[in-house]
């Protein structure tokens, strides 16, 4: 009998070491995350192909495809991620596509719950100019993947904590963003955050949506200090651009970074800092 | 062979701590549901914002409704640009924004257990009503 109940005993002790202190519990965020991308990337692919919708021809969409637009589609710009989107011609393959998620999520410095991907596919019809006769109209299909980049989880948590600051949810918010090695530098002008990335020969930007009021800083400083609660927001170290005409830089060296994100409401101004981290 | 008094207590003292771990693991496990798992702000954000993208998307005028009639949990909901942020307080409070691909210029507040959000698009503008 004592041996029975050491036995209850021990395996309820192994099961609260398993959960408590390891930490091995279902990570509920991808489970959660791969939901709402899925979720968004079927609503963001009616929006791209509504924009550029001719029509419709028994019940499918119609699409222009030399006309498809091939620079961003700015209207259906979603904040929070970023997208691949391609329309194919069934029959010989030719297909024409917008790019946009060009980081290497392979790489070790990206958590499991940030490599989750959207996917939807939809069936739609082609038609080619000059003239919409039958017989030009083409089958297809049209792709869009989704992903959260360290490019889009910049942008969209430099503009949540604007908003969220200003509007009195929270009192602070301090967020850490891990980018990977491949990005080079970053840079914010005129309302943009944009990232070099390595052999990609154009940067990539994103609008930020900031309120009136906001200031975005910068300094480098270690993590540890920006964690400290006596940290000096008001320290004149920080370079702030408050009209956007001149750039801030910040130059990464090779290693995966932690860019930490750091929002306090002061005198009803929102100062958002990005320091780095050496 | 019967239980000595010493079995007993021993029993009773095991069974007694396993319901307390038991009970440990169940509330650590409720606390990392609702902090990293299913946050009620995050699901409401992004359904939101799910549905504003949706709606500029469709062809022609039209409407989506989003109704929430919980009466247990609070809610404080925040749309501006193309962000929806939502607070929600039940047991735990969490906030959480999602992005929609249209934006609302106008800046759009709803609070309260219960709501309805009314979206409308005409004419390619997206309007949010609660």
């Amino acid at each position: 009998m004592p041996i029975l109940i050491l036995v209850f005993v021990g395996i309820a002790f192994f099961v609260a070491v398993i959960v408590l202190i390891l930490n091995k519990y279902l990570d509920l965020r991808v489970v959660a995350y791969t939901a709402d991308a899925s979720r968004q990337a079927t609503n963001l692919i009616h929006s791209i192909l509504a924009s550029n919708c001719t029509g419709a021809v028994e019940k499918k969409l119609v699409l222009d495809f030399y006309r498809l637009k091939e620079v961003p589609l700015d209207e259906c710009e979603n904040l929070e991620y970023d997208y691949n989107f391609s329309v194919t011609r069934i029959g010989d393959g030719y297909s024409k596509k917008i790019e946009k998620l060009v980081f290497n999520f392979d790489d070790q410095c990206y958590l499991s719950y940030q490599r989750i991907k959207g996917y939807v596919e939809m069936p739609v019809v082609l038609h080619y100019e000059p003239t919409r006769e039958e017989g030009n109209y083409r089958a297809g299909i049209a792709k869009l993947t989704l992903m959260k980049t360290p490019l889009s989880e910049l942008a969209f948590w430099i503009s949540q904590a604007s908003l969220r600051i200003k509007e009195g949810h929270d009192e602070e918010i301090i967020k850490s963003i891990r980018v990977g090695p491949e990005v080079i530098r970053i840079k914010i002008e005129n309302g943009k955050i944009c990232m070099n990335v390595k052999n990609v020969p154009n940067e990539v930007c994103k609008q930020l949506f900031l309120d009136s009021t906001a200031k975005v800083c910068r300094r480098k400083v270690s993590v540890d200090v920006i964690l400290d609660p006596k940290f000096p927001t008001t320290d004149k170290d920080f370079k702030c651009n408050e009209e956007y005409d001149l750039p801030t830089y910040l130059e990464l060296d090779k290693k995966c970074k932690m860019i930490n994100i750091y929002a306090n409401a002061t005198d009803n101004e929102v100062k958002i800092i990005i320091p780095v981290s050496r | 062979m019967g239980l000595t008094t010493v079995d007993v207590i021993l029993i009773v003292v095991s069974t007694i701590l396993c319901l307390i771990t038991v009970l440990l693991i169940l509330w650590q496990a409720e606390e990392q549901m609702f902090v990293f798992g299913l946050r009620l702000s995050e699901s409401v954000s992004t359904d939101i914002a799910g549905l504003i993208t949706l709606s500029k998307g469709l062809a022609g005028d039209v409407e989506l409704s989003y109704r929430n009639k919980t009466g247990e949990i609070d809610y404080s909901i925040m749309i501006k640009d193309k962000l929806v942020c939502v607070t929600a307080t039940s047991t735990y409070t969490s906030t959480d924004c999602s992005s929609s691909a249209a934006d609302i210029t106008e800046t759009k507040k709803v609070k309260g257990s219960g709501f309805n959000l009314l979206i409308t698009k005409t004419n390619e503008k997206v309007e949010v009503e609660t």
